[in-house]
């Protein structure tokens, strides 16, 4: 029970930091700014910027994600909790893929 | 009851200068100069500006130009990379004044918009382009966005430049509008919300 509890743990700190990680990419924001309650509108320096976050969300899970479920997606949080509602190989391996995002 | 946000033509010089205003917020909240050279192009015939509208309340706007006799606003600096087009006879327009004030909504409905709050603009934007049959839908852009229009199937057509009257540096872009929607990213979800506001 404990293992699993430590397995989950690890698999959310792993989520957080992947998210964190292209928001940080992308708003041109340092990691160490993007506590949970932060609005990605405040982060973000205009609405080009706040598309391009989604878009890159949107190709580095390859499509998992529907508009339904972000669209009023507000914080860094939110999206962490999104994160965490989908598989764990899927985050880690978009994660990799963002290191050089597709043209 | 509040009503949902409409995007619409703007209709008169009051509405037109409220969505300058905003372009201009926009522009001095990055340190940039709004100008004015872009305001000759935006009152002839051959120009559209949409608003993004709330209970009366402008807080989002952009317009098109479509190619005359008296050119592009973005003819400035890529005059020469636009010739050969119009030489072809391609039809042209470009996408300037694009800008929404999110300060404006949150004063006004005490939240700020969705993070899809703009995709109407983009969407009207096209709609206009594919109804005045234009080829290529051009436009100048912050380098810091190159990544989104070429996610978007934008290619750049003019290396980087600077606009002095901005204090800007600018990349040219034009989207082929035929097949605008034969690009790969525009089949996901925000070429989908595209889709469906511009049948809206």
């Amino acid at each position: 029970m404990e293992a699993l509890i430590l397995r989950e743990e690890a698999h959310c700190m792993e989520t957080r930091d992947a998210v964190v990680e292209i928001i940080s990419q992308t708003l041109h924001v340092a990691p160490a700014e993007l506590a949970d309650d932060r609005k990605l509108v405040d982060l973000a320096e205009d609405s080009i910027a706040l598309f391009e976050l989604l878009i890159r969300f949107e190709q580095a899970l390859g499509g998992h994600i529907k508009y339904e479920d972000i669209a009023h997606i507000e914080t860094v949080g939110d999206v962490i909790a999104y994160a965490n509602t989908l598989p764990a190989d899927l985050l880690k391996s978009a994660f990799n893929r963002t290191q050089n995002p597709p043209l | 009851m509040s009503k949902d946000p409409e995007c619409r033509v703007l209709r008169n010089d009051s509405e037109r200068l409220a969505a300058r205003a905003i372009v201009k917020r926009a522009y001095e909240a990055q340190r940039y100069s709004a100008g004015s050279r872009i305001a000759q192009y935006l009152q002839g015939s051959h120009a559209v500006t949409f608003g993004l509208i709330r209970d009366e309340i402008l807080y989002g706007t952009i317009s098109v130009v479509v190619d005359s006799e008296q050119g592009l606003p973005m003819d400035t600096i890529y005059a020469d990379e636009l010739s050969p087009w119009r030489s072809l006879g391609e039809k042209l327009a470009e996408v300037v004044q694009f800008a929404v004030d999110h300060d404006v909504y949150a004063a006004a409905f005490g939240t700020k918009p969705t993070l899809f709050g703009a995709v109407p603009l983009f969407a009207a934007a096209l709609s206009h382009a594919l109804a005045k049959n234009i080829d290529y839908l051009c436009i100048s852009i912050n380098p810091k966005h190159d990544h989104f229009y070429n996610m978007l199937g934008f290619k750049q057509i003019g290396a980087r430049k600077q606009y002095e009257s901005v204090g800007a540096p600018a990349i040219a872009y034009a989207l082929y509008v035929p097949e605008w929607d034969k690009h790969g990213s525009t089949k996901g979800f925000f070429g989908k919300e595209i889709l469906k506001h511009m049948a809206v």
